[in-house]
């Protein structure tokens, strides 16, 4: 495959860069102990980007016999974009020739969808008294991706992905309350090894909600969960932080480099290099090879995420972080494995005498960067009276701005916890992220 | 296409096979700049087979993995619920207009033009940030051994613009399967909310709010529509199971009708190819349908009611709406704070229709807000508060405003 995308771009005048892909996928849906779907397929596509004058032309396919088409397309449409074009350009060089295959446990591929089904089945303990009904998903994908450019970079990577997602229902009153939860990493079917107790938690949670209350409203202390932690790295500051929102004028952090916006408490880090967790990978869609990125450090913002086309806008080195849900889509700054690090506190001293609500897990949030304003759902949460929890708490919503809660950041704990998959979406494209962090203290966010 | 059917039919009770071909266009600024002109062909089958009434599945792209799908779909039918399922037999279909030819001949530099169109009209308010048109079309087939024999062809143009006055960033988009002369407008709007957005600041009020029908859409998309939701209803998970002909909400009528002329989610048939048909969920407040795919409807004992819609070919048919409009008597005033865009509709609680929502873009007697929270419940709301204004149809949802007495968290 590299031969023949290497063959179809030679002889052209402009950047050109190639990528590839052919992969099959497994989804088995449970609900409660039956097969809601067990489907399998595969797929394929093809795309070529084309640098003319200081705009893109894009061309994809799902037809792989259409390579040097959609190379001939791809610099026909760059010139109709180059009229009135941005002056585009790329930093650095991406020259790469590598071959990476990932080698987990149990590939995919090596057991068939009875023996997956069987796996997934057997994680489900009884149904406890009080739970309405559960779902549970699995997915896992695997197949090959290439990337070819027209300054030398050969690029083949096999990697291996699997999901499982466990979600819970019980009553009260007529009303639905749910708890959720979900593992996920490049890894193969042993995702599945030992998930029993995540699914003994979810019951628990959904139970629990049952005797939940909402939340009192108003500005107040908050102690976030090392999965809300996650939150606030990607949400509230990494997607201010991608060089490409940067450069079109629509973050918060614009012409803020180097300066100090947050407490010392706050240091966070993106790192697609991380072994095994669900956003790494080991060179981005534009050739680069990742690298750890220090988004934060002591309060002070020292890095932005950076393609190699939002760095020369920039004036910057890219920094691994040029991502597309797909070869059909554009490449753009995406996340990695985003989070806040580790403080010097305990979770006791996080706790002691503090009044307030402790917020636990994320049902999603979403930030916009132009303002920093930002909305996090937390999956449930506690009031915390006098350092201690003392009532369940459910639609915890916490509502805030990005600069006046990066001063806020009171303390953070000793121990990060990362991996906290998801899927995030920005421009239509969807990529696996993961988040995470230590407990943190906050003096006062608002709750809604 | 029916030699693969013909294959999957000697092995399998009953066999479907959905082939979808998609086309586009798309130009896209940056700034006040042109970035990039890309263009996608794609193509792909979805193959669904029943053995023992039992429902198998699988995906491909390529025309020479078609036998290994066929076993991957029966093996995945061996394994799943036995539910006594039966695919959709044969019908026939009238097809609303839903295709413009016009939209497979645009050409890159026409759209430039209309990027370019837009960026100025945007630019008398505000600095455009980013312009996106797009031209789609799709042809669906799909075949089945029960005789379906269904094809169609649909087109999509879009349209989307940015633009930013101080920190207020405005937005607005456009969708029709017409192409349609919107750059001016679509641009023009982005820019006039960024300015109207200029120098907002939290607020605390109670009073009268009105809602923007972008907002009602989506109030309506995430808690009234989810609780229409056949599967939902059958699985416990919809506030309304169970409550067929009874008074569930405030008196307005809600209809969802796939078969008029360029509506946005208008189809002779579904991904199922099952006929489409105006449906009545809402009458007058009294629940009155829920929506169904052959699946869901089996299971529960009910017709489909043509609402069987895929992603795309790689996934099963799910239940999704077309064209919904809400008819109701419209009197109410309008209030002091008019809401035109709120954030984090997907962290309300479609169930109980508890909401604590952001504020991106508010105006208080036309001063800008921003930077606090409206909360409420949904369905309080629609029984306490009164439809305001003309109906207006934004993509797949018509409706008036809607006022009620609301509260503001901020300061």
């Amino acid at each position: 495959m590299i031969d023949s995308m290497k063959k179809a771009i030679a002889s052209q005048p402009d950047f050109v860069e190639v990528r590839g892909s052919t992969g099959s996928m497994t989804r088995v849906r449970l609900r409660e102990k039956d097969i809601e779907t067990a489907s399998s397929g595969s797929s394929s596509g093809f795309s070529a980007r084309t640098l003319h004058k200081g705009a893109w032309g894009f061309a994809y396919t799902s037809d792989e016999t259409k390579l040097p088409e959609i190379v001939k397309e791809a610099a026909r449409l760059a010139k109709a974009a180059s009229r009135k074009s941005l002056d585009a350009s790329l930093a650095g060089k991406s020259t790469a020739e590598a071959s990476i295959t990932l080698k987990p446990k149990r590939h995919p591929a090596d057991l068939g969808l009875d023996e997956k089904v069987s796996l997934c089945k057997e994680l489900l303990a009884q149904k406890p008294e009080g739970i309405v009904t559960h779902d549970l998903d699995y997915a896992d994908a695997w197949g090959k991706s290439y990337y070819v450019n027209s300054e030398g970079a050969a690029i083949e990577y096999v990697p291996v992905r699997s999901f499982l997602a466990f979600s819970a229902y019980s009553k009260k009153n007529g009303e639905l309350l749910s708890a959720h939860d979900a593992v996920a990493g490049l890894k193969g079917v042993e995702l599945l090894d030992n998930q029993a107790p995540l699914i003994t938690s979810v019951f628990e949670k959904a139970l629990l909600m049952q005797e939940a209350q909402l939340p009192p409203k108003g500005k107040m202390p908050v102690i976030i969960d090392p999965k809300m932690a996650g939150v606030f790295a990607h949400e509230m500051v990494g997607h201010a932080g991608e060089g490409d929102t940067v450069a079109n004028g629509k973050s918060i952090l614009l012409g803020k480099l180097g300066r100090l916006l947050g407490s010392s408490h706050v240091n966070i880090v993106d790192d697609p290099t991380l072994p095994e967790l669900f956003g790494s990978y080991p060179y981005d869609a534009e050739g680069t090879k990742t690298r750890r990125t220090q988004l934060f450090k002591a309060g002070r913002i020292m890095e932005f995420l950076q393609s190699r086309e939002s760095a020369a806008r920039l004036n910057a080195e890219p920094t691994g972080n040029s991502r597309a849900e797909s070869t059909a889509n554009f490449p753009i700054v995406r996340m990695s494995n985003t989070f806040f690090e580790a403080g010097d506190h305990t979770d006791e001293e996080l706790f002691d005498g503090a009044n307030g609500v402790y917020a636990i897990g994320t049902k999603g949030g979403v930030t916009e960067p132009n303002t920093g304003y930002f909305q996090f759902a937390a999956e449930y949460g506690w009031l915390v009276e006098n350092g201690e929890k003392t009532k369940p708490l459910r639609d915890v919503t916490l509502v805030g701005n990005l600069l006046e809660t990066l001063r806020n950041v009171d303390a953070c704990g000793k121990t990060i916890k990362l991996g906290s998959p998801g899927f995030c979406g920005k421009a239509g494209q969807s990529v696996a992220v993961s988040d995470g962090g230590p407990h943190i203290k906050i003096k006062e966010v608002l709750v809604g | 296409m029916n030699g693969i059917l013909a294959k999957a039919a000697k092995k399998c009770d009953q066999a479907e096979l959905y082939s979808e071909s998609s086309s586009s266009l798309l130009a896209r600024s940056s700034l006040d700049r042109i970035e990039a002109c890309k263009s996608t062909e794609d193509h792909g089958f979805g193959l669904r087979v029943v053995y023992g009434g039992r429902i198998g599945h699988a995906f491909f792209t390529r025309e020479q993995d078609a036998d290994r799908a066929i076993d991957e779909a029966l093996r995945s039918a061996k394994l799943s619920h036995a539910e006594s399922y039966s695919l959709p037999p044969a019908a026939s279909y009238k097809t609303p207009k839903c295709f413009d030819p016009r939209l497979t001949k645009l050409s890159e530099e026409e759209l430039v033009d209309l990027l370019l169109e837009s960026m100025q009209a945007t630019s008398e308010n505000a600095d455009p940030i980013q312009a996106e048109f797009d031209a789609e079309s799709s042809t669906v087939h799909i075949t089945s051994t029960e005789g379906v024999d269904a094809e169609a062809t649909e087109s999509l143009f879009s349209a989307y613009c940015v633009g930013k006055k101080k920190e207020s960033m405005g937005h607005d988009s456009f969708s029709s399967r017409r192409l349609t002369d919107c750059a001016e407008k679509v641009g023009r709007s982005a820019g006039e909310l960024a300015a109207s957005g200029a120098g907002a600041s939290p607020i605390d009020y109670t009073g009268t709010v009105t809602l923007h029908q972008d907002v009602v859409s989506s109030f309506f998309g995430q808690s009234v529509i989810r609780n229409l939701n056949g599967e939902f209803s059958r699985r416990g998970k919809s506030r309304w199971g169970g409550k067929l002909n009874e008074k569930v909400t405030s008196d307005f009528t809600l209809v969802d009708d796939p078969t008029v002329d360029w509506g946005i989610g208008s189809n002779a048939f579904d991904d199922e190819g099952v006929p489409t048909q105006k449906n009545t969920m809402i009458q007058n407040g009294v629940l009155k349908k829920l929506y169904y795919d052959t699946r869901t409807a089996n299971l529960s004992g009910a017709e489909s009611t043509g609402s069987g819609f895929r992603a795309s070919h790689a996934g099963l048919p799910s239940i999704s709406v077309a064209n919904v409009t809400v008819d109701a008597p419209s009197h109410g005033a309008e209030g002091e704070l008019f809401v035109r865009d709120l954030m984090g509709y997907h962290n309300m609680n479609p169930v109980t229709g508890d909401f604590s929502l952001d504020i991106v873009l508010a105006l208080l007697d036309g001063k800008p807000v921003r930077g606090c929270v409206l909360t409420g419940n949904v369905f309080k709301m629609l029984e306490e508060g009164e439809w305001t204004g003309k109906p207006e149809t934004r993509d797949w949802f018509t409706s008036p405003m809607f006022s009620f007495e609301g509260e503001v968290v901020g300061k």
